[in-house]
């Protein structure tokens, strides 16, 4: 279970989160949505007791953050935004590090860790060094080292950035089946189709607020939209979209112009611009 | 919202750069984010309360130990050398620390393999970004040579056969020194590197590092001898006829023709390095164009490795380690710890150098012949065989402060989200992880020569002893001192994973050459030995329980600053 009560964060002068209050029950899959910038990360930071709120109070496995932080790190298991592991460490290192971390017994570690990488085939990878896999199979890793430790609260932020689409199938697959083994997951991610088909309840952020909370269906219909993706943009200010993509266009073609008019480095620059292929030149020439 | 881009030069340098084969804007762009990340540095923000755009505080320490340096040698030689010995040691010091600091730094200031990743995909031709790179490189030269040598500059002004030219003849001499040895240093480097760098060849870069510093050190033992002899002077004096014809001797040789008494001024010798720099420093471009042009982005081949399995699947430790480390976060620092030390060059390159002191004792006594037994000889003999033993303890703190800092901090989240309980048995970890990991199996290594060079290994037994209990100690002390919080979490930047350690590891030092005192009295009788074994003992007692009760308050293991 996680619960969060008006949780303000503040960086100098800038409030990124503002009196948040939330509450995602056991067994539930919770979207947490929101632009850049909304609070989405801070608001994970905070949960998994790397960043203290500024203040409110955030419950999470039954402890309160601020004053047992550790009884909290025991209890969930984190995929960051980032991904970032040490490079220098093998995959099967990385692993027993965390579990250690997480104090399970070695025979412990090495059973489950085998497990989960058996299941993302990346067996063979374990005695390579991180730095040499590619981000995909280190999301993957992140991933086993996030639910080794069996977590009572599951706090992903974007998991599936690098996967390929069999590696993505899985993951969705791991975090209901999570849910339905009674666990609390938060999920966060700009994949709005995902979060659609994957999430019981959505909460969108902006500008550190909570601007909906429902179920998918529900802000559907309350919205009269058909997409999550349009009640999104509804909520947060996206709705002129097509209109700041073409405002957008307007600003490079008049930069370019402009460059190319003022500048006496755009001869030199124009250099840098790729020339087509050969071979896609004479493909041009042939259905002329 | 917009940055502030340095405003275009005049047409004739955009002219000279186009001709050169150089993007003006993209040059003019390069180096000033590369000013912008040498000046403004973050941890010296939070660690000094300085604005983003304050450039003296990062600057400080710097610039600091060189001006100390630069002071320090003009000091100790001045009114006892003549203006020639003077330039020359003075000269020798620059060039040495110079070549230093740009093998230490060398991706941050010469060719950083990551800088592809940021700039690769952007247009920006090889040879726009080696000329960025290189005059950054320059102005860092300049501003290392200037905090070096304006002392002695000064100083030597009031030399009795210093003219009116010493000062700038001096800065000349000590600038186009220091352009020729980066230059030439770069280009070997590049060469041997075979323009993509290996594990080998950075461990290359270590060593050589702490060889530098033990030809730097081991003039400097000659101050820290009791000088009854008058050796400097002597030296001074009879200096051997190949000193002359190194480039220092050259410089010198140039700065002592420019005063009052001899012959005309050697105005060839400045020539002669301008054009040889000049030289250095366009096959340094060339190659250094050539280097950034072969690398390519991604995954290096390099970097390709695969690992020694573990013992035991899942389990950090071998049977060693189990028994040094209790089970826990003190087993899992200590295991993460040794594994960088080992695995990370830059981490090894911060940290074996600090060994150069003591190993330059080893060294000075073994060819001198002063590495005598303080227990049966009671002389001036055995002075350095306790200096290499008691300045053992100097690395613990600068490799300790080091374990802070890593090229991979991003991946700090591991240890900031995982449930660390005992952070004192963390820190634990960590300080073992210097002490047995890396000091002990160096004071072994002492011990042997200690039993070879006496004949007595029990006698090698009770010294290595001592100098064990005095590297706890400072291994206590140095939780106490520079321990603040989980390892490799900052990013290392420059000056400061050497800069702010420089006063603990001086109080460290300091407090070991007064222990080399004691000891010396104490190893008289039997008796008074025991009474000092025990006294170290005390000490490291109650060095412990006081870093237990500091490390639990102010051993941090949230994310810095964030709070």
């Amino acid at each position: 279970m996680i619960r969060v009560q008006d949780l303000v964060k503040v960086y100098g002068t800038k409030e990124a989160l503002r009196s948040v209050s939330f509450e995602i029950p056991p067994g539930q899959v919770c979207g947490y949505l929101g632009p850049n910038g909304a609070g989405k990360s801070t608001t994970v930071k905070i949960l998994t007791g790397v960043l203290r709120p500024t203040s409110g109070r955030a419950v999470v496995a039954g402890f309160d953050v601020g004053e047992q932080p550790l009884e909290v790190k025991r209890r969930i298991g984190y995929v960051p935004e980032t991904g970032a592991v040490y490079p220098m460490l093998s995959v099967s290192e990385y692993l027993a590090l965390v579990g250690a971390l997480h104090g399970l017994d070695p025979p412990e570690i090495a059973e489950r860790s085998e497990r989960l990488l058996s299941l993302f085939k990346i067996r063979d990878a374990q005695d390579q060094r991180l730095d040499t896999l590619s981000k995909g199979m280190r999301q993957k890793v992140v991933i086993s080292a996030a639910v080794l430790h069996d977590p009572e609260v599951l706090l992903f932020d974007e998991p599936l950035s690098g996967l390929d689409a069999n590696a993505a199938r899985t993951i969705k697959d791991l975090v209901r089946g999570f849910a339905d083994r009674g666990k609390t997951v938060l999920y966060c991610s700009h994949m709005l189709d995902v979060v659609e088909r994957l999430c019981d309840r959505v909460i969108i952020l902006d500008q550190g607020q909570i601007v909906a909370d429902g179920s998918p269906s529900d802000l559907m219909a309350s919205s009269q939209r058909d997409t999550l993706e349009t009640v999104f943009r509804s909520l947060t200010g996206g709705d002129d979209t097509k209109e700041l993509a073409e405002a957008l266009l307007d600003a490079v073609r008049h930069d370019r112009g402009a460059a190319g008019r003022a500048s006496p480095d755009a001869p030199s620059a124009r250099h840098e611009i790729p020339s087509p292929s050969p071979r896609h030149g004479k493909g041009k020439r042939r259905r002329r | 919202m917009s940055a502030k881009l340095p405003s275009a030069d005049g047409p004739w340098i955009d002219g000279a750069l186009r001709w050169a084969g150089i993007e003006p804007r993209a040059f003019r762009a390069l180096l000033h984010a590369y000013l912008l990340i040498d000046f403004r540095n973050q941890q010296f923000g939070r660690a000094t309360l300085s604005g983003p755009k304050a450039w003296v505080a990062p600057m400080f320490w710097v610039v600091g130990q060189n001006l100390l340096l630069g002071f320090a040698t003009g000091v100790i030689l001045y009114e006892r050398v003549d203006v020639f010995f003077f330039a020359l040691a003075n000269l020798a010091v620059s060039m040495l620390v110079m070549a230093t600091a740009v093998i230490v730094e060398f991706n941050e200031v010469v060719l950083d393999p990551e800088d592809l990743e940021v700039v690769g995909h952007l247009p920006v031709p090889a040879r726009t970004y080696s000329a960025a790179r290189a005059t950054n490189l320059i102005g860092y030269v300049l501003l290392i040579t200037v905090s070096l040598n304006l002392c002695p500059a000064i100083i030597g002004i009031g030399l009795p056969d210093a003219g009116w030219a010493f000062v700038p003849a001096y800065l000349l001499a000590s600038l186009a020194g220091n352009l020729l040895v980066v230059g030439a240093l770069i280009l070997v480097y590049l060469v041997l590197l075979g323009d993509r760098p290996t594990e080998s060849t950075r461990e290359l870069l270590a060593w050589s590092q702490i060889v530098l510093l033990w030809i730097a050190l081991m003039g400097g033992q000659f101050v820290l001898l009791h000088d009854r002899s008058f050796r400097i002077e002597m030296l001074a004096y009879e200096l051997p006829d190949w000193v002359r014809w190194l480039p220092p001797g050259w410089l010198a040789w140039f700065v002592a023709s420019t005063g009052p008494v001899g012959d005309a001024v050697a105005w060839w010798v400045p020539g002669v390095v301008a054009v040889a720099t000049l030289g250095v420093w366009v096959v340094v471009m060339a190659r250094l164009s050539a280097a950034y042009a072969q690398m390519q982005p991604g995954a290096p081949a390099w970097r390709r490795a695969v690992l020694r399995p573990l013992p035991r699947p899942g389990d950090l430790a071998g049977p060693i380690v189990r028994r040094l480390t209790r089970a826990g976060e003190e087993r899992v620092a200590y295991w993460l710890c040794t594994a960088m030390l080992r695995r990370d060059y830059q981490l090894r390159m911060r940290s074996w150098p600090a060994f150069g002191v003591a190993l330059a004792a080893v060294v000075l006594g073994l060819a001198t012949g002063q590495l005598g037994d303080p227990m049966k000889e009671h002389s001036g003999v055995c002075v350095l065989s306790l200096a290499a033993l008691y300045l053992l303890t100097v690395p613990v703190p600068t490799i300790l402060y080091n374990l802070n800092f890593s090229r991979d901090h991003q991946a700090s989240w591991v240890l900031l989200s995982a449930p660390i309980g005992d952070r004192v048995a963390f820190a634990e970890g960590m300080r073992k992880a210097v002490t047995y990991g890396v000091v002990l199996p160096v004071l072994v290594g002492l011990g042997i020569v200690f039993a070879v060079c006496w004949r007595d290994p029990l006698d090698a037994a009770e010294n290595v002893l001592a100098g064990w209990l005095a590297i706890l100690a400072a291994g206590h002390a140095s939780q106490i001192g520079v321990l603040r919080g989980l390892p490799f979490a900052a990013p290392a930047a420059r000056g400061e994973t050497m800069g702010p350690i420089a006063m603990f590891a001086a109080l460290v030092s300091g407090t070991a050459m007064s222990l080399v005192g004691l000891h010396y009295l104490a190893s008289q009788r039997f008796w008074t030995f025991a009474a000092y074994l025990g006294g170290l003992a005390v000490a490291v007692l109650a060095l412990r329980a006081a870093a237990s009760r500091v490390l639990e308050q102010h051993f941090v293991t949230e994310a810095p600053g964030h709070d």
